[in-house]
C-alpha cells in the first residue's frame, strides 16, 4: 500500500505544480501559498475551476 | 497581498462543502489505516511539505492525545478549528452562510490573521526542518 501511494503521489505532482501555477495567476499570492501548504485545497479549486480554466 | 482568503471559502458553498468532503474521506481513510491521498511534494522529492502530518496530528486531537497531535503537526488544532467552519459553512443556509462569512471577513481585513497563519506555519516548517530535518521526515512518513 505505501508504494500504491507513493505512486499516487508521484503522478499528481504534474497536475498540482499546472493547477498551482493556475491558482496564484487566478487568486493571488494568498491562495497561492495556501495551495502550497495544502494540497487538497489546489486539487478542489481546480476540479472546481477545471471548465473555465480549460485544464 | 490580498488580506481577505478564508472568508471567500466559507462563503462559497460549493467549495466549502468539496473541501469538507475531501477532507472527511481523506481523514476517515488516514484513520481505518487505508492509505490517505500521499503527498505530491513528499513523494517527488523526499521532503515533507509544511502540511504533512497534519492529517495524523488532527486525529490525534479528536482522539484527545493532545501531546501527541503537537508533536505531529502544531497546526492540527488550526486545521480543525478551520475544517469546523468549512462544515458550518457548507451545512447552513444561504442568510446564515454569508453572515459567517461576513463576521470572517471582518476580523481577516482587520487582523490578516490568516495571510499570519500561514506565514507562521512556513516558519514553523521551516524551523523544523533546520532544527532536527531528520526526526521530522522519521515522524511525518
Amino acid at each position: 500500500m505505501p508504494i500504491l501511494a507513493k505512486l499516487v503521489g508521484l503522478a499528481s505532482l504534474v497536475p498540482f505544480i499546472i493547477v498551482l501555477i493556475k491558482l496564484f495567476q487566478q487568486k493571488g499570492v494568498l491562495h497561492g501559498i495556501l495551495g502550497i501548504l495544502c494540497a487538497l485545497y489546489t486539487f478542489i479549486w481546480g476540479w472546481i475551476n477545471a471548465n473555465t480554466l480549460n485544464i | 497581498m490580498n488580506r481577505v482568503l478564508f472568508a471567500s471559502l466559507l462563503g462559497d458553498r460549493k467549495m466549502a462543502t468539496a473541501i469538507c468532503g475531501a477532507a472527511l474521506l481523506h481523514l476517515g481513510c488516514t484513520a481505518a489505516g487505508h492509505f490517505g491521498w500521499s503527498c505530491p511534494i513528499l513523494s517527488a522529492s523526499g521532503v515533507p511539505c509544511p502540511g504533512c502530518g497534519l492529517s495524523r496530528a488532527t486525529l490525534a486531537l479528536l482522539r484527545g492525545e493532545v501531546r501527541h497531535a503537537l508533536t505531529l503537526h502544531a497546526f492540527a488544532p488550526v486545521l480543525l478549528g478551520a475544517l469546523t467552519l468549512l462544515f458550518a459553512a457548507a451545512v447552513l443556509g444561504p442568510e446564515a452562510r454569508q453572515r459567517l462569512s461576513e463576521i470572517i471577513r471582518k476580523i481577516e481585513m482587520r487582523t490578516r490573521i490568516t495571510a499570519w497563519m500561514l506565514l507562521t506555519l512556513l516558519a514553523y516548517w521551516t524551523l523544523r526542518l533546520a532544527l532536527d530535518g531528520r526526526q521530522f521526515i522519521a515522524l511525518v512518513t
